[in-house]
């Protein structure tokens, strides 16, 4: 069973890797992420729920730092993807100990809703983070590309849904832009230059129900899934997609508005991705 | 080197990480945004005041 004295610590993990990434990123300096996140979790070797802090010193506990290695996927070597540098032989081996704590699924399950969401979702996410540890390495791991993402039907009822009632239906006529744009969502780590795969088809494919997905979720004040869902679009502006919105300025509101160090991470990358960083 | 340090005997619950990573949105309402009261009127009369577009300036000498 699942406590809630796990997910806190797994929330403050993602929480700690986050904030390394982006210091990194925005740092612009070379420094091994997932490495010297996994040196001080091993350090202290304990699960404090006390989340990242500066003034503590603490860090989450060893389990809790590898889970969120997989968690933020590729994220977690966004900012060496983005500068385009090799990994360190110390951040490759930590990475592959990540995935060596749980192998990626070498049978993913089908696409939901005729299988799983969960397992088929943390295929895609491991599927993304071997494919950027093979780009800037040589990665021991295989991860085969999970089935591509149900369609956005942009008829559709907007909160029709692959996990609704008529799920067969579903499955032939496409969803609506709400349930696709969070699953889109969930999948941001993947929204990196140089990864390519059906669920980067499919964003090229949906840009409206991106741009709505990503509006929605602002006005809701849902910064976290506004960031991620933007990170989208700002993917496909860094590919010279046109947009139906101004994806600059939606990113500069999410900065000023929104928190949490994965939300500020995911707002760092779609920065770098539309060249704000060196205005 | 962490690998060495954390690698005994580590494993990660599946079950967990998935359910973490497909967690659902955050839990705001779809309500309308909050105004004040008579918000709706202000932002109504303020969209009715709001200045349009300039006029293009009249030549000298036309009526």
């Amino acid at each position: 069973m699942i406590t809630e004295r796990w997910r806190a610590a797994h929330g403050a993990a993602v929480d700690c890797l986050a904030r390394g990434a982006r210091e990194v990123l925005v740092g612009g300096v070379s420094a091994p992420v997932v490495a010297a996140f996994l040196q001080k979790a091993a350090a202290l070797g304990e699960l404090p729920l006390t989340g990242c802090s500066d003034d503590s010193g603490t860090a989450p506990g060893p389990a809790a730092a590898v889970g969120a290695v997989r968690l933020l996927g590729a994220d977690a070597l966004a900012p060496h993807v983005l500068a385009g540098q090799a990994l360190v032989p110390e951040e490759s081996a930590a990475v592959r100990l990540a995935l060596s704590a749980l192998p990626p699924a070498q049978r993913p399950p089908a696409a939901p809703p005729h299988g799983p969401e969960a397992p088929w979702t943390r295929a895609w996410i491991d599927w993304g983070l071997v494919a950027v540890l093979t780009r800037l390495d040589s990665a021991a791991f295989r991860a085969p590309a999970p089935a591509a993402p149900p369609p956005c039907d942009g008829n559709a009822p907007r909160r029709h849904s692959a996990a609704g009632a008529d799920a067969h239906h579903c499955g032939e006529s496409g969803e609506g832009w709400i349930p696709w744009s969070l699953r889109m969502g969930q999948l941001a780590s993947l929204a990196l230059p140089g990864l390519d795969s059906p669920v980067h088809d499919a964003a090229r494919s949906h840009a409206l129900a991106l741009a709505r997905g990503a509006t929605r979720s602002l006005l809701r004040r849902d910064f976290p899934t506004a960031a991620r869902i933007t990170r989208w679009l700002a993917w496909l502006a860094a590919g010279g997609a046109t947009l139906p919105l101004d994806v600059t300025l939606l990113t500069q509101d999410i900065a000023l508005r929104g928190g949490g160090e994965r939300c500020l991470l995911d707002v760092a990358i779609s920065r770098r991705l539309l060249g704000l960083d060196s205005e | 080197m962490p690998s060495e340090t954390l690698h005994a005997g580590l494993t990660l619950d599946a079950e967990l990480l998935e359910e973490l990573l497909t967690s659902s949105e955050e839990a705001v309402s779809d309500a309308p945004l909050p105004c004040p009261e008579g918000g709706v009127g202000v932002l109504i009369l303020g969209l009715a005041l709001s200045p349009k577009q300039p006029k293009e300036p009249k030549e000298p000498g036309s009526k």
